[in-house]
């Protein structure tokens, strides 16, 4: 799943680790997150929406055909 | 692979001081049952109160030693977390990370199933040649579907 994490990131200026830290996982998880090789929990892709003040929907990009109805 | 040790549930500081504190426990208790193991195997292979062959002998001390040294030096990392709150803190996201609850899982899973396969491998061909092989594998193939069973009926009300 593709993500706008890094995106946003550094508009707000920003570390992967200081993400990290802001929502309670490691680095590692950031990482995989920007990268799209993990898919995050429903209440990790709320922490990371509230952390950067957008909705889920704008942060995670569900375009994929089994990622819709 | 520390995910085998530590994952947990712990939501805050507070919480995972008491899972470090009773998995010190745990430890302890697991290291007091490896030193056992080691002398009452030993202490019985000497008597000749056992029909146990050098090689289970060096097998049942060198397990038992290699549990005490394994929980020791967990319980020393631990006490070191419990004396850092910086480090326990640190510990605990690295913990309760959910990628890494989710990798430990399936690397569970993963060898869970190899597991299966050589048990089910082992009593049909080890069978063939030695029967007592059948019986044990049998048993703990047996073990393992009823626990799975029970497991996911339980789980399957709870969730």
């Amino acid at each position: 799943m593709k993500t706008r994490i890094a995106e946003l990131r550094k508009q707000k200026k920003i570390t992967q680790g200081e993400l990290a830290d802001a929502v309670s996982v490691t680095r590692q998880t950031i990482i995989s997150l920007e990268n799209g090789r993990y898919n995050a929990s429903l209440v990790l892709a709320h922490k990371i929406a509230q952390f950067f003040g957008v909705t889920i929907e704008e942060i995670f990009i569900f375009d994929q055909e089994d990622e819709n109805i | 692979m520390k995910g085998f040790l530590c994952v947990t549930n712990a939501k805050n500081d507070e919480e995972y001081r008491a899972v470090v504190k009773k998995r010190n426990l745990y430890f302890s208790l697991a290291a007091v049952l490896g030193i056992a193991m080691t002398i009452i195997s030993t202490w019985a292979y000497s008597r000749d109160m056992t029909d146990m062959t050098d090689i289970s002998l060096g097998f049942f001390s060198g397990a038992g030693i290699g549990i005490a040294i394994v929980c020791v030096l967990q319980i020393i990392l631990n006490l070191r977390l419990l004396r850092d709150d910086k480090k326990l803190h640190s510990s605990r996201v690295a913990c309760s990370d959910e990628r890494l609850v989710a990798i430990e899982s399936k690397a569970r899973n993963t060898a869970l199933a190899v597991l299966s396969l050589v048990f089910v491998s082992g009593c049909l061909i080890g069978g063939i040649f030695y029967p007592v092989l059948i019986k044990i594998i049998g048993i703990a193939a047996a073990v393992f579907a009823v626990t799975y069973a029970l497991s996911y009926l339980i789980y399957s009300k709870k969730m």
